[in-house]
């Protein structure tokens, strides 16, 4: 019984951290996103845009920790087999991909290049 | 010789050794008791504890004097550490004037040259964060010695402050820009360990790659 119950808890909190990254998928749909595509995610990650790319802070590996570029500071791997913390909270996955589409292609991504990188990202 | 002298002389000896050695230890003690403060310092590897910030800050009149009440607090701290310590170190607040901090607030979308925009209601809490502990709520001769000097009211970059530039004017370019682990004056916890919380006192410090610093 008690064992249920934690199993239980366990697929509770899994579905909540998932949650949130299917929500934000289902939003980019809503805004016009066609299906997501983790090798478009994937080649969005290591394209260059003017001498930046995501690679710039968070490296070739989405596995591996990354440098802000500017700052030297370090930054915790983005795949959630290394860091479960990643993709799970909305306003941080929205507060991120504002800022460094932004500051990376010099404009915001469209829904469908936020989705295929998300979709790309969490397989990793 | 009587043997009453005798005992008069063992007394009067051992009286004087008594005293003698009471003496040394009174000296030693004292001597621990004026050293003790550093000692704990160095043990923690140019790490300081929290526990005798306030005696520090009474004993030292200088920078250091003002360690504590430049990162500020309240009930925003743990946000500004959160969001603005994700990209560098969260600049004690005390260092600016709270026109410097408007002007950075209001300018997230390019911050020196990076997007760090925020959602609206995030921003407005770290603003009065940054406005309640800003350097002219503060200790008032330590926010005139910040901006004597200053070009305009609201400087945006304290490593451009004329006050900054004094305090760092003897440290040679293979210690910070030519130093791959520091590589900028911006990264002050590369040196000040304890940067994040206020705390800039020499006693804090050290270089990666050459240890403790020594003026």
């Amino acid at each position: 019984m008690r064992l249920c119950a934690a199993a239980l808890l366990a697929a509770m909190a899994l579905t909540a951290r998932a949650g949130d990254l299917d929500r934000l998928l289902a939003e980019y749909k809503g805004q016009g996103a066609r299906e997501f595509s983790a090798e478009s995610g994937e080649a969005l990650w290591r394209k260059d845009f003017s001498g930046k790319s995501c690679t710039s802070c968070h490296t070739d590996s989405p596995r591996d920790t990354g440098r802000h570029d500017r700052t030297g500071k370090p930054i915790e791997p983005m795949a959630p087999s290394v860091n479960p913390e990643r993709l799970t909270e909305m306003r941080q996955m929205k507060k991120w991909l504002l800022r460094n589409c932004k500051s990376t292609l010099g404009r915001e991504c469209t829904a469908q290049e936020k989705g295929d990188v998300l979709t790309w990202l969490r397989e990793q | 010789m009587t043997r009453f002298s005798q005992y008069t002389r063992w007394i009067i000896g051992v009286a004087a050794l008594a005293s003698a050695l009471g003496l040394g230890a009174f000296g030693i003690a004292g001597a621990a008791r004026d050293t003790g403060f550093d000692t704990g310092y160095e043990s923690q590897d140019g790490y300081s504890d929290d526990h005798d910030s306030d005696d520090h800050d009474s004993r030292d009149r200088d920078t250091g004097s003002m360690k504590s009440a430049l990162a500020g607090g309240g009930p925003g701290t743990t946000l500004y550490a959160e969001e603005c310590g994700a990209c560098h170190v969260a600049y004690p607040p005390g260092l600016l004037p709270s026109t410097s901090w408007q002007a950075i607030m209001s300018g997230l979308d390019d911050h020196f040259g990076e997007n760090a925009e925020l959602p609206a209601d995030i921003a407005a809490q770290l603003e009065a964060h940054l406005n309640e502990n800003a350097s002219d709520r503060g200790d008032r001769l330590m926010n005139a010695r910040l901006l004597r000097g200053v070009a305009g009211d609201a400087p945006l970059r304290i490593t451009g402050l004329p006050y900054f530039k004094r305090e760092h004017d003897e440290i040679p370019r293979r210690t910070v820009e030519d130093n791959p682990k520091v590589a900028s004056f911006s990264n002050c916890d590369a040196c000040h360990r304890d940067a994040a919380r206020g705390r800039f006192d020499e006693d804090t410090v050290s270089v990666p790659g050459s240890g403790r610093w020594h003026d």
